[in-house]
């Protein structure tokens, strides 16, 4: 029983890393078919899809981090399985909620140059 | 606990007995961490002094313009060589047997949980590292860098078995490396001190998990690429051939999805080692423990977005770069919160004017170096100029000497006395210190210069109208400065290493497990920790230990014991009997190595008998492998506490090692479907434009049905296996062996079904990966085929029942596997093409 408990409590103690990841190989991923198959062209709603498609997702991430922080924090969701006051307890506690402060830096800083960076090159659009 | 009673007579003479390792030539059947420890460590590190050899010969071929020393040639296989083996062989190997001969330590486990396991690892190495290192005496090295980029080290233009030597040996010893992995965190997460819960769980514990879990995400992706290339040039299957639909950069993309991990895989165990060092060089815990731990996890997950930093000047979309750029910057915080921490814990100590010491200070000097050229060399317009220059030979000599070889000499120094009856010298040692520091730094800080100046890597000579003249020969001085200092080193080992048992006792007044007193048993009782540092926090620990007052202090099983610990809180689940030396391993290792190089060097007919040979030994081995429940039952280990001596389910060890395994092959499954996604985004004119040219649907449903029935078999075998031996074994039996068709017949539709089409897997990149596809599901399916059979040996010999079910229980979990991944493959190939057409 502790071993299977174990999967969720870590997994949700790194979460604020796997929704990184997510959000790095989405953003990725979209921009490498952009470019492969000629539709970084395309805009909407006087956006390029590109920086508008990475802009969205990384919003979708930095809130997604922001709920696995706050779940932490209060002790809620996942985190009710921490409410027992154990020096373990406190300690992924406190890991899910550093390691979900990192991820909102590295979401962002992974984000950012989409609003500055061209998707494909000079040449192409 | 501890246990106030006096200890009967004869138990620790009777511990002794069974953990004493076989005399004369069978000692090198023991299979025990403390032995197959130090054996690896050594293996590692004569490699790591032969690949300095040759850069020595490179660098005095480069010590002035146009030396003719050597040729072109041999320079090729030289810095090929230097590098693979020095990441290869020399690199992670090191780490990993630091961690086999450290970790049960620093946990308090009498050994770690497959002991068998990891001594095949280690013999595997050594055969293959070894036959590997010789190609050179017979100018068979590869010779196309370490990365080994086609089309260079494709058919065409490396026709020699070269490449062939390295594909197939690094394949196999990267094998080496994943079995590595499972034990690791197994170990750390099952086989802990009794009370050392996650948040007090050393550094170095923390570090090596890491280490574990990227190891099994990362190193497939370099099996997968190694067996594209592999088949490209033995096959001609196109996956890296632009004109027949592959493409080059599909082998950078899979190689540095393993290299850029890799390196930190490297940095991490030696971060973790640091860790350890610094609280007790300075004499007081750690500064900062729950952040180095976040840096720690942070690190192994950011550095997945890294490689494409090494790719930056392949014409790659300027967003895509920009990403990378920016993970690449992003992950200099985490090593960033350690260095501070390292710091801050020396500021608010008394450091000790010892020789770890001096190699941790120089470490931190070096490798922060390091990390700030690589934060320039992350800006991708710097990266344009400076890329395939000496400016990154520097750079990434600064991070992995600074960052793993310091903290090995640290923790050579550091470590010994408990690997050693002498510990090594002070004089010699701070001595190699400034010889390898001074050296290093005018070897590559040199390098900067070179590299900005514009000399390019992989060059064997130069003219001296470029000016590099005198920077090359001041780097050549440098690099036999390090020679020197490796020399004193060698010196030391000489005069001073006498394994295997120390006896010192805890020479640093440390404060972590590993400082307890042992013998050939490790501990004579395993503790109850309560504190990170308990040889610092629980008065009296090492004399309770050394009593027999804690867990275990005897072997009632009459074997080899060690507790089984729940993963967060570490509380004792059940008693691990664990297995003693054996000869089956060493020659399962040496025909394993013997197949992988038989078929490098092309004896089919030898390497396939090695094959069979390998195979046969590793059924051997594992036979004693599921014991079942001891003769005594369940046996009572101390302060009242009973424990079971075998268990099933998802508290049973090797159910997480199969867990495990099962993530190995989805990912090198992973890295074969991102081929084809890869190869259909730039070559779709190869793809099939509509059904027509696919097989028709009644092949995959087909085969996909197969796979189904033979998985409903497995699941009712397993249902009927809960009745023995009340009821018949015949149900179980018999739904075991018509599984095994099925599953094969289930592939044998999809390969037919493609056959039928006429596509085959030389004529385009999509062929290549569709077969490439079916040939992996048929991998699985012979590996599941063995297994399948296998167990149903075990239950005609009576060794399989309800209680004793580990064996059927990994098989289940693998075979389920295996339909899982044929089902998504079927998908995949006759699906996609499909919804697109």
């Amino acid at each position: 029983m502790g071993d299977t408990d174990f999967i969720r409590k870590s997994l949700f103690m790194v979460g604020g890393l796997l929704i990184w990841g997510a959000h790095f190989g989405l953003v990725y991923i979209f921009n490498a078919m952009a470019c492969a198959r000629h539709f970084a062209g395309l805009r909407y709603l006087g956006f390029g899809v590109v920086p508008l498609t990475v802009s969205v997702l990384t919003l979708v991430a930095l809130a997604a981090t922001i709920v696995v922080l706050l779940l932490a924090f209060w002790r809620r969701g996942p985190a009710r399985a921490l409410r027992d006051q154990k020096p373990v307890n406190d300690f992924m506690r406190y890991t899910t909620i550093t390691v979900a402060a990192l991820s909102l830096i590295a979401v962002a800083w992974n984000g950012i140059p989409a609003l500055v960076v061209p998707p494909c090159g000079y040449a192409l659009p | 606990m501890p246990n106030p009673a006096p200890r009967p007579e004869g138990e620790l003479e009777e511990l002794k007995r069974i953990w004493e390792p076989p005399k004369g030539i069978h000692f090198l059947s023991a299979v025990n961490n403390n032995y197959v420890g130090v054996w690896y460590v050594g293996t590692a590190f004569l490699f790591f002094v032969l690949a300095g050899a040759l850069a020595l010969i490179m660098r005095t071929q480069l010590a002035q313009p146009e030396l003719r020393l050597i040729g072109h040639e041999l320079y090729n296989q030289l810095f090929t060589m230097h590098g693979t083996i020095m990441m290869f062989l020399f690199a992670v190997p090191v780490v990993e047997a630091l961690s086999v001969f450290l970790l049960p330590n620093m946990q308090a486990a009498r050994d770690l949980p497959f002991p068998r396991l990891s001594a095949y690892a280690f013999w595997a190495y050594f055969f293959g590292g070894l036959a590997f290192f010789c190609s050179l005496f017979f100018g068979l090295a590869p010779n196309g860098g370490w990365f080994m980029y086609p089309p260079l080290t494709s058919y065409i233009y490396s026709p020699g078995i070269n490449a062939d030597f390295w594909l197939l040996g690094i394949g196999f010893i990267e094998i080496s490396a994943i079995a590595g992995a499972i034990e690791i965190i197994v170990g750390v997460l099952k086989t802990r001190a009794p009370g050392q819960s996650l948040d007090k769980l050393p550094v170095y514990s923390w570090a090596m998990l890491v280490f574990a879990l990227m190891v099994i995400v990362a190193f497939p992706a370099i099996i997968a690429a190694t067996l594209l290339l592999e088949l490209e040039r033995a096959f001609h299957w196109p996956f890296f051939i632009a004109e027949k639909g592959g493409d080059p950069l599909l082998w950078q993309h899979l190689f540095w999805f393993f290299g850029h991990p890799e390196v930190y895989v490297i940095f991490l165990p030696a971060a973790g080692m640091v860790s350890m060092i610094v609280p007790a060089m300075a004499q007081t815990p750690l500064v900062g423990y729950r952040l180095v731990v976040l840096a720690v996890i942070g690190t192994g997950f950011l550095s997945f977005g890294l490689w494409v930093h090494h790719m930056f000047t392949t014409g790659l979309p300027q967003l895509s770069l920009s990403f990378f750029s920016a993970a690449s910057m992003a992950v200099s915080i985490p090593s960033g919160i350690q260095v501070f921490a390292w710091i801050a814990t020396i500021a608010s100590g008394k450091v000790q004017n010892k020789t770890p010491t001096y190699f941790i200070l120089g470490f931190l000097f070096i490798f922060v170096i390091g990390g700030l050229t690589g934060v320039m060399v992350a800006m991708v317009p710097f990266d344009w100029q400076a890329h395939d220059t000496y400016f990154i030979v520097a750079h990434f000599h600064y991070v992995l000497i600074g960052g793993m070889v310091f903290p090995m000499f640290a923790a050579f120094y550091y470590w010994a006395p408990t690997a050693s009856q002498r510990p090594l010298s002070e004089t010699l040692g701070k001595w190699a210190f400034w010889l390898i520091f001074i050296g290093v730094n005018v070897t590559f800080f040199t390098m900067h210069i070179t590299g900005l100046m514009g000399m390019p890597r992989r060059t064997y000579t130069y003219i001296a109208e470029m000016g590099w003249g005198p920077f090359n020969l001041i780097s050549t001085f440098g690099a036999y400065t390090i020679g020197a200092g490796v020399l004193v080193f060698l010196i030391d080992l000489a005069k001073n290493f006498r394994p295997y048992q120390g006896d010192l006792g805890n020479l640093w007044n440390a404060g972590t497990l590993e400082w307890l007193p042992s013998g050939n048993y490790q501990t004579r009782s395993i503790p109850v920790i309560t504190s990170r540092e308990p040889l610092w926090d629980q008065p009296n620990l090492s004399d309770d230990v050394e009593a027999g007052r804690y867990y275990l202090p005897g072997a009632q099983t009459g074997g080899r014991e060690t507790i089984v610990t729940s993963p967060i809180d570490a509380r004792p689940q059940y008693v691990l009997q664990i297995p003693g030396p054996s000869w089956r391993t060493v020659f399962a290792a040496f025909f394993t190595a013997a197949f992988f190089i038989g078929l490098t060097i092309k004896l089919y007919t030898p390497a396939f008998v090695c094959g069979v040979l390998a195979v046969v030994f590793v059924i051997w081995w594992l036979w004693d492998s599921d014991p079942g429940p001891a003769e005594v039952g369940e046996i009572e280990i101390g302060g009242g506490l009973k424990l079971p001596t075998y268990t099933t389910g998802p508290m049973n060890h090797s159910w997480w090692a199969m867990i495990i395994l099962m993530i190995v092959a989805g990912m090198v499954f992973g890295c074969i479907v991102f081929s084809y996604f890869f190869l259909w985004t730039i070559s779709p004119r190869t793809w099939p434009l509509s059904a027509a040219a696919l097989p028709a649907i009644w092949w995959p449903i087909g085969a996909a049905a197969l796979f189904v029935a033979s998985s409903l078999l497995v699941w009712l075998a397993g249902r009927k296996l809960s009745l023995v031996p009340e009821r018949s074994a015949w149900p179980t039996r018999i739904a075991l062996v018509l599984a095994v068709p099925l599953f094969i017949g289930g592939i044998a539709l999809e390969v037919l079904g493609q056959l039928e089409t006429g596509l085959r897997p030389s004529e385009s990149g999509y062929g290549a990966v569709v077969y490439t596809l079916a040939s992996y599901q048929g991998f699985l399916v012979a590996v599941l085929a063995i297994m399948g059979l296998y167990t149903v040996v075990r239950s005609l010999a009576g060794c399989l029942n309800r209680v004793r079910r580990s064996t059927f229980d990994n098989t289940q979990l693998f075979w389920h596997y295996g339909v899982a991944q044929g089902l998504v493959a079927l998908l995949i190939i006759h699906a996609f093409p499909r919804l697109l057409g």
